[in-house]
């Protein structure tokens, strides 16, 4: 996918719908200096502090308190699990273009946005801005999902609470094909950290459905093996063990006051969008 | 088992087919990436049992059913014991000869329904032109005619009447007569103008029912299938039966001691420990015992019971239930009769005018009091000289008192009388003449006599110190038991004026029962043959002493007639066997008419055997138990009284309890009898006579069956579980399950 492509495409959702709709629920008072953090990539230039480059011979960058009315870090699965589709779109793909969506969806209203792609461990990482220009640095970031390796989501998790120093939006987007259990541990820890966090459960309908007939030899994506069935044969069976699987997150996400979007990778953007800015809107109210 | 078309076994092959499709399938599974795989492993294990387990079943019933359709196709068959072809068969005429002996209902009747079920089979393979009759071989009376027995003795086209007859027919309790049904089944076929007859012979083969010089040597000329229904092994096959009982009284007196010996044969191959046997008298179980029988062999076991009336018991000896598999043979009936009186003849050597006088005045009177005393000992006296015109039979005990001599011929029947159970008293006297006596009774008497001893005379004043009294007594003889107890002692103050005194032999068969006080014998015993001899040395009346008067006299000699009288025996009693005429000796000069009641109850008239007028009767016995005759009252409306002299029991044929067996082969040479050349003959065909043909019993359509179940189970085995799952959801109208 082109980054061309990527952009048109989060333009198009949003544009439809969002003018109006959304208002930063957190305002910016004062620019006033927090602390210095080491410059990292996608850091902006203007907040390079010389004096101080002058006296280590390093570059640090300014942090500052409110410096934007919301920071949202979008947390996407890059695993080989991701990268399945049954009907045209894979679910990374789908993870991809509603990451992009939600990206400019959120800088086009002034806020920050920031995101860290992960498989089975923290992969690459864009600090969180506000400016317009930098939905083009965030969909460079998504174009490099990898679509490959094992899942680990609470590793990736706890990479960006170690990095979070204010309070902000963690958007997860996942299969989740995880331990719920762990991946909902450090979500929870997030949460009590004063971070909203939102799981958008990226689904296929083949994952829940287990549509095929004949003999089949499944091939897991992240390396899990091989298995010789008759899908027939096991379909009662797995049908109930994935929903259990799925009504555990849900129930664990409830539990921990975390924001559960399950999406089939067959529901438009713009429905999946709405949802949660109206989930949010009756949140506040 | 056989092929009649062989080359379709080389469809056997197709059994590999569904291997070979699993492993192409295999081959040729469609590879699928799948993110979740984690859960389809664990759901996979989770089934792998049950998958594992319908896999393995589907592939085995794909192969049996692959198996299974050439070899239907080839046509197998086996061959068995049958007809030829049906549609080859011409009209015959068939003879069922059914043995219905008492070993036929063998294993609860096992081997009955075996027989009831290969009739049934080959009835249903006659034709409606055939002709069928029914004849059953068990021991039949002389003389019965046929259907009496619920057999069909001529030949019928109404083939329900067979099978009918035969469900209500029972095993009987007679012995086994193969040879006699079999005459009977030539007999119905002689004369009949079919193509082709035949004799069924339906029997548990058992040897004791096959005398083979009964069987006639040119054999029956009939062909002869031999179905064989016998249902357990052919030696050696276990059988206990009680075979024989009796009695025999051992004291006597008013509640007689006897002891009954029963003996149990095993006709079994292995020893048979601790079998259950018990006695039942007149309906009451009285006790049991455990007796061991060896292999072969038989066990005798005695019970000892005193009875408390007299007349009739009816005794039945028999195995516990569920001893062995026959149980008809497992009980032995055996009337025992105690006589009601002891009937004494007095023999009055001394007979005088003057009553008190008369030898047998005291003893007549005391032995019986009068005719209102209601005495159980009736007497009957006679002069010496009438002796011999006396039936001693009708007696139990003879008496001679104080008798000098009696004619040789009447010794000897006195002989005869105690040597078959009688008893015999010696009482001495004036008359008794100590040589003559010696010669003339020689071992009748006890001890030889001697000599007189008188010893002083009632007259006489030193009579008391002179005279002798009662001395040692044997108070373990049943006669001076009761001499023991307090009072008894009285009898001791018995004066004694004189005695014969009796030569001290060393007759280890004498017992010397009382003695005097001076040590002479003064009752003295012997046993000779069945009966009993006895000398009382002194008089029965007053003339050698007082005994007659004192109150010892009465109870010693009643006591004494009912030691010596004839014991109550089984001995010589006639043993009737069920099937075999019974005669029965009603008492002449009697009027009116005879009923016979049988074990179960019901009566028949007892008929005249010939035109005489009290000729015996005769009938013939069905079943095994007690009869009683019954003696129908002149007045109308009155019931009919028993006749316990003329009771009697029926037993079951001893030979029937041995079920060992005459092998197929035997039987079938010895029913066909020998041709010239000492081979067994054969029809003008050249077919044996006695056949057990072969016929194809085709088992394709019983494949073809199990093919097409196999295909209905791989049909609904095979199909997808979402299928079956929407199927039973619709049936049951469950509700599918919501999705998430």
């Amino acid at each position: 996918m082109r980054l061309g492509g990527l952009s048109v495409r989060a333009r198009s959702v949003v544009e439809g719908f969002i003018a109006g709709q959304h208002r930063s629920p957190h305002r910016g008072s004062s620019v006033e200096f927090a602390e210095y953090k080491e410059y990292t990539e996608g850091d902006e230039i203007k907040h390079i502090d010389w004096r101080a480059y002058a006296r280590f011979d390093k570059y640090y960058v300014k942090q500052f308190e409110d410096e934007t009315n919301l920071c949202a870090y979008l947390i996407l699965d890059g695993s080989g699990s991701m990268d399945f589709g049954s009907e045209g779109v894979t679910k990374l793909d789908y993870a991809r273009t509603l990451a992009a969506s939600f990206a400019y969806m959120m800088l086009r209203q002034g806020d920050a946005v920031g995101a860290l792609l992960f498989d089975d461990k923290p992969g690459l990482y864009l600090p969180a801005s506000s400016k317009t220009s930098h939905l083009d640095d965030v969909l460079q970031v998504l174009e490099r999902l990898p679509g490959s390796g094992r899942t680990d989501i609470a590793v990736a998790l706890q990479a960006m609470a170690e990095r979070l120093r204010r309070r902000g939006l963690v958007v997860l987007l996942s299969d989740m094909l995880d331990d719920a259990e762990r991946v909902m541990n450090i979500a929870k820890v997030l949460r009590k950290r004063r971070q909203e966090v939102v799981v958008f459960h990226v689904v296929d309908r083949a994952e829940l459905e287990l549509p095929y007939e004949g003999l089949t030899l499944f091939e897991g994506l992240e390396g899990e093996g091989e298995l010789l069935v008759e899908p027939d044969d096991i379909r009662a069976r797995y049908q109930e063990e994935i929903a259990a699987h799925i009504r555990g997150i849900e129930r664990e996400c409830r539990d921990g006051d975390i924001e559960y979007f399950r999406v089939m990778t067959t529901q438009p953007f713009e429905a999946v969008l709405l949802d949660f800015i109206a989930a949010r809107l009756q949140a506040r109210r | 088992m056989n092929f009649l078309n062989p080359l379709f076994l080389a469809g056997l092959a197709a059994a590999l087919l569904p291997v070979v499709i699993h492993l192409i399938n295999r081959r040729k599974a469609l590879r699928r990436p799948f993110p979740a795989l984690s859960f389809l492993l664990k759901s996979q294990k989770k089934l792998a049992r049950s998958l594992k387990v319908r896999q393995w079943l589907l592939l085995a019933a794909r192969i049996a059913a692959l198996t299974l359709l050439p070899l239907a196709m080839a046509r197998p068959y086996l061959m068995g014991e049958g007809e030829d072809a049906q549609s080859e068969r011409l009209p015959q005429a068939v003879v069922f000869v059914v043995d219905d002996s008492a070993s036929m209902s063998w294993g609860e009747g096992e081997a009955w329904r075996k027989a009831q079920q290969a009739v049934a089979e080959r009835v249903g393979e006659l034709r409606p032109w055939d002709k069928a009759a029914l004849v059953f071989a068990s021991r039949q009376p002389e003389g019965s005619k046929g259907g009496e027995d619920g057999s069909i003795p001529a030949l019928t086209d109404s083939m329900g009447e067979i099978t009918q007859a035969l469900d209500e027919h029972k095993p009987s309790q007679r012995g086994t007569d193969l040879v006699g049904g079999l005459r009977a089944g030539w007999e119905i076929l002689s004369g009949v103008e079919v193509p082709r007859e035949r004799i069924i012979l339906v029997t548990d083969r058992q040897k004791a029912g096959l005398d083979p010089r009964e069987v006639p040597p040119e054999g029956f000329g009939v062909p002869i299938e031999v179905l064989d229904v016998r249902a357990d092994a052919d030696a050696g096959a276990p059988n206990l039966a009680v075979v024989d009982a009796s009695y025999l009284q051992k004291a006597a007196g008013p509640k007689p001691e006897f002891e009954i010996e029963v003996i149990v044969q095993n006709f079994g191959a292995q020893d048979a420990k601790g079998v259950e046997v018990r006695l039942s008298l007149d309906g009451e179980q009285l006790g049991s015992t455990l007796v061991d029988v060896p292999a072969g062999k038989t066990a005798r076991k005695t019970f000892a019971h005193r009875f408390e009336r007299k007349g009739l018991h009816r005794a039945a000896l028999s195995l516990a239930p569920g001893t062995d598999q026959l149980a008809a043979d497992d009980t032995f009936y055996l009337p025992i009769h105690l006589a009601q009186k002891v009937r004494v003849l007095l023999v009055n050597g001394d007979p005088r005018l003057v009553a008190y006088q008369d030898e047998t005045f005291y003893l007549d009177r005391a032995l019986n009091p009068g005719a209102d005393s209601g005495s159980a000992i009736l007497t009957e006296s006679v002069a010496v000289e009438g002796l011999a015109s006396v039936k001693l039979e009708d007696f139990d005990v003879v008496m001679l008192l104080n008798v000098e001599k009696v004619p040789v011929a009447t010794v000897g029947a006195l002989r005869r009388f105690v040597e078959a159970g009688g008893g015999l008293l010696f009482s001495a006297g004036d008359k008794v003449v100590p040589e003559a006596y010696n010669a003339l009774f020689g071992e009748l008497l006890p001890k030889p006599v001697r000599t007189y001893k008188r010893l002083t005379t009632r007259d006489d004043p030193d009579a008391p110190v002179k005279v002798a009294r009662f001395g040692q007594l044997d108070h373990t003889h049943p006669i001076f038991k009761v001499f023991h107890l307090p009072g008894g002692e009285r009898i001791q103050s018995v004066p004694v004026y004189g005695y014969v005194l009796l030569e001290p032999t060393p007759d280890a068969a004498s017992r010397i029962v009382a003695s005097w006080s001076d040590g002479a014998p003064a009752l003295v015993e012997k046993r000779v043959g069945e009966g009993r001899a006895a000398f009382l040395t002194t008089t029965v009346d007053r003339d050698w002493t007082d005994f007659p008067i004192r109150t010892a006299f009465l109870p010693v000699m009643r006591r004494l007639a009912q030691h010596l009288a004839r014991r109550g025996t089984s001995e010589g009693e006639q043993r009737w066997v069920v099937g075999q005429p019974v005669t029965l000796d009603l008492p002449d000069g009697e009027e009116g008419r005879y009923e016979l009641q049988g074990p179960t109850g019901q009566r028949i008239v007892l008929a005249a055997d010939s035109a005489q007028e009290q000729a015996p009767r005769r009938f013939v016995p069905t079943e095994a138990g007690h009869y009683q005759v019954l003696k129908a009252s002149a007045e109308p409306g009155a019931a009919a009284q028993p006749v316990e002299e003329l009771a009697f029991a029926v037993n079951m044929d001893v030979a029937e309890s041995d079920l060992a067996a005459i092998s197929k082969e035997e039987l079938g040479a010895l029913l066909a009898g020998q041709g010239e050349d000492g081979q067994p003959r054969k029809d003008a065909q050249g077919s044996p006579l006695v056949e057990r043909p072969e016929k194809r019993v085709g088992v394709w359509s019983l494949l073809l069956f199990g093919v097409t179940l196999l295909l209905l189970f791989e049909t609904i085995l095979g199909t997808r579980r979402s299928v079956l799952l929407r199927l039973w959801r619709l049936l049951t109208r469950q509700p599918t399950e919501p999705a998430l």
